[in-house]
């Protein structure tokens, strides 16, 4: 072997070793965020993405109320855990969370516990509080939507008069419009509401609210003795209304493609379905029963759902996220020219997974909210962000 | 030469040895010194080698799929047992000798082999409220290793020839394995209550990727009969890691298991037995 030759091996070598393309810490991650505590629980609400990292809003048992307390975890670009902080004077925190790039602060929806009045929360990055602002009128906070123009669309219920209420609030708590409906007479209902925010049901409602088009909205509450998806322009009547069956049957996650049509994920009693692109009567009544296309036998009854878009390196996915009956979490990924599933993501082995949200940040990667039973008993927090290059590979 | 008496019969070996040792050296320069030096100066030498190794797994960066909220992250570190799992390799030993320095090329296939332990508790407020985990995980690391040294014979003459030898290697991963056996102890009852916790064997090729290093050691070239013997210990210490970085969300990740950063390095001992591709005839001439 002359010198040539070995100056030739020594140099292959060199280019295999340098040759692996590989994700960051920051691009892929997969945290667990456990405490000593033996008797702590956690319930995951929601997470949003700072300018350094990102924070979760979680509810927590507490001693003091029947309500869930409110917990913010802040972690670096890494999913490292940075701190925490508890906000002691409020309970029942309700998401989405919403970063307002304006004064860079995280603001999110919770209530008094004595007075059940919503409450507009802003936080700074390092998790201190920086505005507390009361809506007196508007209690039980149930779901919050951020829209395109940085005011919130809040979701809420009156107690005293029976109704869903649906609003639109400044960042710096201003009522901006909004209207209320009656949910009917009696108290069945009502307990429903209730017991949602005591998380006493294994059958969580699904709770949420957006905009279709602009002063168009939609939210999935109680109207008229059922659980249904109700369109609204905030008039005194809504202008449509896809009923549900009860609390039974209905919608458990919506997401507006434009034009009245909508990506759903919709339940039938055990039953769930998805469906990446569906055209919604925004102007009358309909029935979700008629939507019902058969069951995805492994997606689990009664399961949180959430949906988002999601742009790849070349195709544009309707993404839903929700619960397997193994206790797993499932991203199926449609593709929203041809309707197809072009991938499926499991999330979690060996012990058990929940889902609670799902987010797209400004790096292209899917994030995922959830709690793991680590040890199969101590309920945690569970962040993973799944890069670009990985859904590629999930897609294709 | 007979052995002088001795006390003990290790120290009547040793002197054995080193007689043998001895006898071999003069018998090799003896019968070589002329006739064979055509013949050894310059030689390409060809055969197998198979060995044992043994691994120390060296944590650069710690990583958990744990983040820890009350308590430190320093409680989560894996504590490894360094060079405790004895691995094995095989493959073809090709050297080009040049009057006192070889240049050799040893692809083998490798097993190495290490192993680490990590513990979590959980404590409640009331006294017996306590629970611990504990995981002992073993990994299995299959390569196609790419060596290439560079020998220095300390004794160019001879039948026992000990040498140096330093060089770099290069690593594919060609497979992994990840084994976990999980143990349980519940203080619930008042008494320490310990259940098996189920073991799990996952491959986990992805979370490792190909990795280079330098390597040296010593060895001893065995010239008797028509094969040469090579005895050798080496050491190999890589310089670019084996593990990804990233924490890959895989079986294992509910366990909060997550590679550390980690360089390998390793110890073994190799036998090969090689063969000369240039021959010698009857006027005792190379070919």
């Amino acid at each position: 072997m002359n010198r040539f030759n070995v100056v030739a091996l020594f140099s292959f070598l060199s280019i295999v070793a340098c040759s692996e393309e590989e994700t960051t810490l920051t691009e892929s991650f997969f945290k667990i965020y456990d405490d000593s505590d033996f008797d702590l629980a956690y319930d995951p609400i929601d997470v949003v993405e700072t300018t350094n990292g990102f924070i979760i809003l979680t509810g927590t048992e507490i001693s003091s109320s029947d309500f869930d307390g409110i917990q913010l975890i802040k972690v670096d670009q890494e999913g490292n855990f940075l701190r925490e902080s508890e906000i002691t004077d409020y309970v029942a925190p309700a998401g989405d969370i919403y970063l307002n790039s304006a004064d860079s602060n995280v603001y999110f929806f919770a209530m008094n516990p004595t007075t059940f009045a919503s409450t507009l929360i802003g936080i700074n990055t390092n998790l201190e509080v920086q505005s507390e602002v009361t809506l007196s009128s508007l209690n039980y906070p149930l779901s919050v939507s951020p829209l395109v123009d940085g005011t919130l669309l809040l979701l809420s219920y009156d107690n005293l008069n029976a109704e869903t209420e649906i609003s639109n609030i400044g960042i710096d708590g201003s009522f901006l419009g909004g209207n209320s409906y009656s949910i009917g007479p009696g108290e069945d209902l009502e307990a429903e509401v209730i017991d949602h925010f005591l998380e006493s049901s294994d059958r969580p409602l699904p709770f949420f609210c957006g905009e279709y088009s602009s002063g168009n909205y939609y939210f999935n509450g109680f109207y008229n003795y059922s659980f249904s998806t109700v369109f609204t322009d905030f008039g005194n009547t809504p202008t449509g209304v896809l009923q549900g069956q009860d609390a039974n049957a209905g919608l458990r996650s919506a997401l507006s493609l434009g034009n009245g049509n909508f990506a759903v994920s919709g339940y039938q009693f055990d039953d769930n379905y998805q469906l990446a692109s569906v055209d919604l009567n925004t102007s009358g009544t309909t029935s979700s029963v008629d939507l019902y296309p058969g069951n995805m036998a492994e997606i689990k009854p009664y399961t949180t759902a959430k949906i988002v878009s999601y742009t790849s390196s070349s195709e544009t996915y309707t993404v839903f996220a929700s619960e397997t009956k193994g206790n797993q979490i499932v991203l199926h990924f449609y593709n929203s020219t041809s309707g197809a599933i072009d991938g499926v993501q499991f999330v979690g082995f060996l012990n058990p997974f929940a889902f609670s949200s799902i987010k797209v940040t400004s790096d292209n990667s899917l994030l995922i909210l959830g709690t793991t039973f680590v040890a199969g008993r101590f309920e945690r927090i569970m962040l993973n962000k799944i890069s670009q290059s990985e859904i590629d590979d999930i897609v294709n | 030469m007979k052995p002088k008496d001795s006390s003990s019969g290790s120290s009547r070996l040793a002197v054995l040895s080193i007689l043998l040792l001895i006898a071999g050296v003069t018998q090799g320069q003896y019968n070589g010194k002329k006739s064979l030096d055509g013949f050894l100066d310059t030689q390409f030498w060809l055969g197998l080698k198979l060995g044992t190794n043994f691994t120390q797994a060296h944590p650069e960066t710690r990583v958990s799929g744990f983040s820890p909220i009350d308590y430190s992250t320093d409680s989560l570190q894996k504590n490894y047992d360094d060079f405790s799992l004895p691995g094995a390799q095989m493959g073809l030993e090709m050297t080009l000798y040049h009057k006192g320095f070889s240049l050799s090329f040893q692809p083998a296939y490798k097993r190495s082999r290490y192993k680490y332990a990590s513990r979590l508790s959980w404590v409640g407020e009331t006294s017996g409220t306590r629970f611990e985990t504990s995981y002992e995980v073993e990994q299995r690391l299959d390569l196609i290793e790419l060596p290439l040294t560079i020998k220095y014979d300390i004794i160019r003459r001879g039948k026992v020839r000990p040498f140096l030898m330093a060089g770099g290697f290069h690593s594919f991963i060609a497979s992994a394995q990840k084994e976990v056996d999980i143990t349980q102890i519940d203080f619930s009852s008042g008494s320490a209550l310990q259940s098996d916790g189920g073991s799990t064997i996952l491959g986990v090729k992805d979370a490792f990727k190909n990795f280079s290093g330098i390597t040296g050691g010593l060895g001893v070239n065995l010239d008797y009969w028509n094969i040469r013997t090579v005895m050798e210990i080496g050491y190999r210490r890589a310089l670019s890691a084996a593990t990804r970085p990233n924490v890959r969300q895989d079986e294992l990740a509910a366990l909060g298991e997550a590679n550390d950063e980690i360089f390998l390095r390793d110890l073994s001992i190799s036998l090969s037995l090689i063969f000369p591709f240039r021959f010698i005839d009857s006027q005792l001439k190379a070919l």
